[in-house]
């Protein structure tokens, strides 16, 4: 095996082409969720002869768990057909996607006559071939999805399959930017290749490949370590996904992680069964989030395959974490993905309490779809239409990060998610028919906590400029909100409302809104709530409270009603004794206490969820008490 | 050699050319059956094997079409081979197959899916054979690929521009993987295509071997003087068609929900050796999914004409210089993308073949009835498999109508290609029982010559399904011809609790609970004055229960004792 220091090097060249894979991907596409909002991920990964694995990783860390599967794939089904020259597409869920929307580029890199190394990349696409734009949520089956993409290479040796490309583009509704999207992957596939081989050259593969194994082993013996400091035992937990719009609610998720000196065991059982909608988690992608709560727990261990090496993961097949095929698996990578990445988190509550926070995002894709009539458009989707648009407004799903112990949710996403953003104003107003009215943080809705979430984004709109439009609006964590920390309150959830205000007025919150038409002069609303807070409010300095109402993250109301905090206007101080008295009262209460915030329950009555509300706290008071 | 004796051998080697073209003439229409044969005793479905939804073409290097099994799908299998041909140009090789199913160029339905094989002699493009077969699924919403709700094509299934699944005789593995991913039933589409390949191969070794017996420039030759006999004598027969310029209108009448009666017009012109149909002024397309493949268009356009000329035709692209129909891109009966065409081979298909012979009746010697009956959409699968769609609307059989000379006997004439289904068959493969299926009484629009009548089928259905439906026009009736009235109409229905009732007009995936279905297309239209029907003929009519006393009193005119002798013949033959 090499040095260290020299395998440490190599490691560090290794994430530098892998960001440059990922910025080269964000400046080359032409489309604005990936070049502005920069949603999309890469990787490197390393071919031992029978096994792919992940050595470093840019952009979406799921995308990047993920895309091993994805160079498994191409492996697999081109086994002994790979050459140099090869770029591979890869999409179809149970053929190593995670969902027909994302789509995989994988490149094998050869040395020596084999492929060592892949260089990868994974986005997912603004329309995938599905009966309706961009998004079907009447599927029910993986067909339903849209073109299943099943490994094919888009390139061979070298050369442009035209005959690939025509067929894909003939299956899609915006034919320039998907083509634009995949292309910008294959060429940051080939910068990194590059990176890759001036890294080879320099050093000479045998360094190389002994370098490979160090920074894998590096990473498992350090995540070794990290178990061992954990107490053995066997953690439990369940979350529950509000509906997978099909007809079925409150489906359940269950883990229970079990820690044995080095080794950690995920076991899913317990978990619900498949259903025929559109929430079930395909394999590769319930796994990539294993690893992404993993990540989060160990910032300082660098991200690779080394990760796995401890771990048994346990999933029970025909469950919506483990699907088989024809099952749909439509918004898998974000819902379920995101219960299970609470789940998991959950269970990890338990022994690593000081650690936790929210890693998942409760988006979906909100879109719009119709004709830009602007006299100057500057963006074509579409040669055949070249009025057509399609908007996702990342805006409406914004907000997910929680509080940590010692720090309030901050920034937007959650933060394994964070490298991405959502979409500058000013652009998108220049690129879609749309103007935007509001974008602001909320009073009230930050998620209390003795280090709080953050506040939820408001957002008003008009989709000035355009005609003949349709909504195709799902939101999703909004029965069951993302979860609150060690005694933190739960998120205050996510709405969109279209044509607010108004006797037509659509609510998006419960129910999706599919393929409607809507009056694109009317007001578009939404608000995004962030993640759950970390710690018990009532223990939440209350300086730092008062910080927050001057800064109008919480109202004077709100101080007291989440925080028990009692604050002086007439000063603008804190009463200390007043908030004393508050406090000691509120603990006192007996009973469970109600772990609610004033924006939570102001969500609760403008999405019509109380039934909901009221029907999962019962579930919950019965299996408490059967637990007993 | 003296003038005259080269001459006489010119005349003579001119003679024995033509001799050998006339041969490879006939050889080439018989080797499409051939193939066609191959492929209906070979196929796993009896979609293809009884019904016979598949089309064997042999083609020029352009793709103009030389010889055929299926005269229907002449133009469309025309236009989807040069569609191939063009695309891969400059990439054909001698093993290699193409699969293409787009129906912006030259498909019909995006479960029509066409296998394209060039043959190339000393590394030279010769021609092409082409095999279209119907598969079951290409993905989309619904099993089956057909969706009444469908407002653009992706809603529908997959559309495949042209790809080669085999390459140099190797199969393009990652590319037929793909093809037999995006559709619900991979083993049986991988046997299908499997047939395809198959009849191909036996076609070109075939063709090799004619190539081999008279040489390439022979064969060539033969290519074309083929097309050149068919559009002679289509030019011949026009010739006797009356001089001028006609035009036709057919509409097909739509909920306003759907936008409203969409309508197929025609301008024919008769001229001196040809004939001319321009379907430009036709309504825009639609986002539903009747609009009609413009290679369907052409099809369907020659087959009327075909029908119109007689049984003495050969069917091939010459047929196309005599006869030149025109579309407009964007119109119902020329859609492009993304227009949704799935039932476009009934509807407007429909509309295109009667608009040609209503418009032409006044420029031919014998008007020609109607060719077809309209046609529902009844599919219908279990509860818990999305991916086992039964076509019940096999089971809608229409009468043809009378013709001057004739009765109308069996389905429309051009309907006739697939047989009448098994009963036997059809339940022991879907678990449903055909509890009746007759001709049904007084279908059969009166006349001198009557139409035929259509089947009225009553099937039990197994409880728990859901059924995928469009009844637009099951109601209408094929109007008759010179005096004769129309047939009668038809009908889908269903047994409920609440009785007896009729089909939604449109519907998906809807779950209905009935126990019973009833299912009736129409009859065939009547042709000239039921008074001069031969009395003898409409007492055999009574008796075979194809017209009720009713009629056969108040609308032929028989006397109470002629209806008695009528019924005394029925029940010696039921003793």
């Amino acid at each position: 095996m090499t040095d260290a220091i020299t395998a440490e090097i190599i490691r560090n060249y290794l994430d530098t082409t892998a960001e440059h894979l990922y910025e080269t991907i964000c400046r080359t596409s032409p489309n604005n969720v990936v070049n502005e909002a920069k949603d999309c991920g890469g990787g490197i990964y390393s071919y031992d002869g029978t096994t792919a694995k992940m050595v470093a990783r840019a952009g979406i860390i799921a995308h990047s768990f993920a895309l091993s599967t994805s160079c498994q794939a191409g492996l697999d089904f081109f086994r002994g057909d790979l050459n140099p020259g090869d770029a591979i597409l890869i999409g179809d869920p149970y053929h190593g996607g995670s969902h027909c929307g994302c789509w995989s580029i994988v490149v094998p890199i050869f040395f020596n006559g084999k492929p060592r190394l892949f260089t990868a990349a994974r986005l997912h696409v603004l329309d995938q071939g599905s009966p309706t734009p961009n998004v079907n949520f009447a599927c029910r089956d993986v067909w339903g999805e849209g073109t299943r993409v099943s490994p094919i290479k888009l390139y061979e040796k070298g050369e442009r399959r035209r005959e690939v490309w025509d067929l894909i583009t003939a299956n899609n509704r915006v034919p320039l930017i998907v083509e634009g999207d995949v292309e910008a992957m294959i060429g940051a596939c080939r910068v990194g290749e590059r990176f890759i081989r001036e890294l080879v050259d320099r050093h000479g593969w045998q360094t190389v490949e002994s370098s490979l194994e160090w920074i894998l082993a590096y990473s498992e013996r350090k995540f070794r370590q990290r178990i061992r400091e954990w107490p053995d035992g066997t953690y439990s937990a369940t979350f529950h996904v509000d509906t997978d719009h099909a007809g079925h609610e409150d489906l359940k998720i269950q883990v229970a992680i079990t820690i044995d000196e080095d080794r950690m065991t995920f076991d899913f059982e317990g978990t619900d069964r498949q259903t025929d909608g559109i929430i079930n988690s395909a394999k590769p992608n319930t796994i990539a989030y294993v690893g992404v709560v993993l990540s989060a727990l160990c910032p300082d261990i660098p991200v690779n395959a080394g990760f796995f090496a401890p771990l048994t993961i346990l999933l029970p097949e025909g469950t919506i974490v483990h699907p088989t095929a024809p099952a749909a698996t439509l918004a898998g990578t974000i819902c379920c993905g995101c219960q299970i990445g609470e789940v998991l988190m959950k269970a990890c509550e338990q022994f690593a309490p000081q650690r936790v926070g929210n890693v998942s995002i409760d988006i979906s894709g909100p879109i719009v779809y119709g004709l830009d009539r602007r006299a100057h458009r500057f963006q074509t989707h579409s040669a055949r239409n070249p009025n057509f648009f399609m908007f996702m407004d990342l805006s409406m799903v914004s907000m997910s990060n929680s509080g940590v112990h010692g720090n309030d949710g901050w920034g937007m996403w959650a933060t394994p998610f964070s490298v991405a953003r959502p979409v500058n104003v000013e652009i998108t107003e220049i690129q879609q028919p749309t103007l935007y009215r509001q974008t602001e943080f909320t009073t009230d809705s930050a998620a209390p906590g003795q280090w709080r979430g953050t506040p939820a984004l408001a957002m008003r709109r008009v989709d000035r400029g355009a005609s003949d439009v349709k909504a195709a609006l799902f939101v999703q964590s909004v029965v069951h909100s993302l979860t609150g920390w060690v005694g933190g309150y739960e998120g205050s959830g996510n709405i969109i409302v279209v044509n607010e205000g108004t006797q037509d007025e659509m609510i998006c919150g419960e129910h999706l809104i599919e393929h409607a038409a809507y009056d694109p002069s009317k007001t578009i609303f939404s608000q995004s709530g962030g993640g759950g807070g970390w710690g018990d409010p009532l223990d939440r300095d209350p300086a730092r409270v008062l910080e927050d109402v001057l800064d109008e993250y919480i109202s004077v109301e709100g101080a007291k009603y989440d925080y028990g905090v009692v604050i002086d206007t007439a000063t603008w101080s804190v009463s200390d004794e007043a908030t004393a008295r508050e406090r000691a009262a509120r603990k006192a209460q007996p009973g469970p206490r109600k772990r609610r915030g004033l924006g939570r329950e102001w969500l609760i009555k403008r999405a019509g969820i109380q039934h909901r509300i009221d029907r999962h706290d019962a579930a919950q008071l019965q299996s408490n008490k059967g637990s007993v | 050699m003296t003038r005259a004796t080269s001459e006489r051998s010119e005349r003579a080697a001119a003679a024995m050319a033509s001799v050998e073209a006339e041969i490879l003439r006939t050889t080439l229409s018989a080797l499409a059956e051939e193939v066609g044969a191959i492929v209906a005793n070979t196929a796993p479905t009896a979609e293809i094997s009884q019904a016979r939804e598949f089309a064997v073409a042999i083609t020029d290097k352009s793709g103009a079409v030389v010889a055929t099994d299926n005269p229907m799908q002449v133009a469309s299998m025309a236009q989807t081979v040069a569609r191939v041909a063009d695309y891969f140009e400059f990439d054909l090789h001698q093993g290699d197959v193409i699969l293409t199913n787009d129906p912006y160029a030259g498909g019909s339905r995006l479960h029509d899916v066409t296998l394209t094989a060039p043959l190339m002699i000393d590394d030279e493009l010769l021609l092409f054979v082409a095999v279209r077969m119907r598969i079951r699924d290409v993905g989309g919403q619904v099993g089956g690929s057909i969706n009444p709700e469908a407002t653009e094509i992706l809603a529908e299934g997959h559309p495949y521009t042209p790809v080669k699944i085999q390459r140099r005789g190797s199969p393009v593995r990652d590319m037929l993987y793909f093809f037999l991913l995006n559709g619900r039933h991979m083993q049986e589409t991988r046997r299908t295509l499997d047939v395809g390949s198959a009849a191909l191969a036996l076609g070109q070794e075939r063709l090799t071997e004619l190539v081999g017996r008279y040489g390439v420039k022979v064969v060539r030759g033969a290519l074309a003087y083929a097309q050149t006999y068919s559009e002679q004598l289509a030019r011949n027969a026009i010739r006797a068609w009356k001089r001028g310029s006609y035009e036709g209108e057919q509409r097909l009448d739509l909920d306003p929900v759907t936008g409203g009666p969409v309508t197929v017009r025609l301008t024919a012109t008769v001229a001196d050796d040809g004939l001319s149909l321009d379907f430009s002024r036709s309504d825009d397309q639609r986002q539903v999914f009747v609009n009609c493949p413009a290679g369907v268009t052409v099809s369907c356009a020659l087959s009327a004409v075909l029908a119109m000329l007689g049984d003495t035709v050969p069917a091939n692209s010459g047929l196309l210089r005599a006869i030149e129909v025109r579309t407009r891109p964007g119109s119902v009966v020329h859609p492009t993308q993304p227009a949704p065409i799935g039932w476009g081979t009934a509807h407007c298909a429909n509309e295109v073949m009667e608009v040609v012979t209503t418009t032409l009746r006044a420029a031919v010697a014998r008007p020609m009835s109607a060719l077809t009956v309209p046609r529902s959409l009844l599919l219908s699968r279990p509860l818990g498999d999305r991916s086992d769609q039964t076509d019940l609307g096999r089971w809608g059989i229409g009468g043809a109508s009378g013709l001057a000379g004739r009765d109308g006997w069996g389905p429309p004439q051009l309907s006739t290609r697939a047989q009448l289904p098994s009963v036997e068959q059809w339940e022991a493969e879907h678990a449903m029982r055909i509890e009746h299926l007759e001709l049904a009484e007084d279908s059969g629009g009166s006349g001198q010559w009557r139409g035929a009548p259509g089947f009225e089928v009553r099937i039990a259905l197994a409880p728990d399904r859901l059924f995928t439906v469009w009844t637009q026009t099951a109601g209408n009736a094929v109007a008759g011809l010179a005096g004769g009235s129309a047939g009668g109409t038809g009908e889908v229905a269903f047994h409920t609790r609440e009785g007896w009732q009729p089909a939604p007009i449109s519907a998906l995936e809807m779950a209905i609970h009935a126990d019973c279905l009833r299912l009736r297309f129409a009859g065939g239209g009547g042709y000239g004055n039921p008074a001069e029907r031969p009395r003898q003929a409409v007492i055999d009519d009574l008796a075979d229960g194809l017209i009720s006393a009713t009629t056969a009193r108040h609308v032929y005119g028989l006397s109470a004792a002629e209806i008695e002798q009528a019924s005394q013949h029925t029940s010696n033959v039921r003793r």
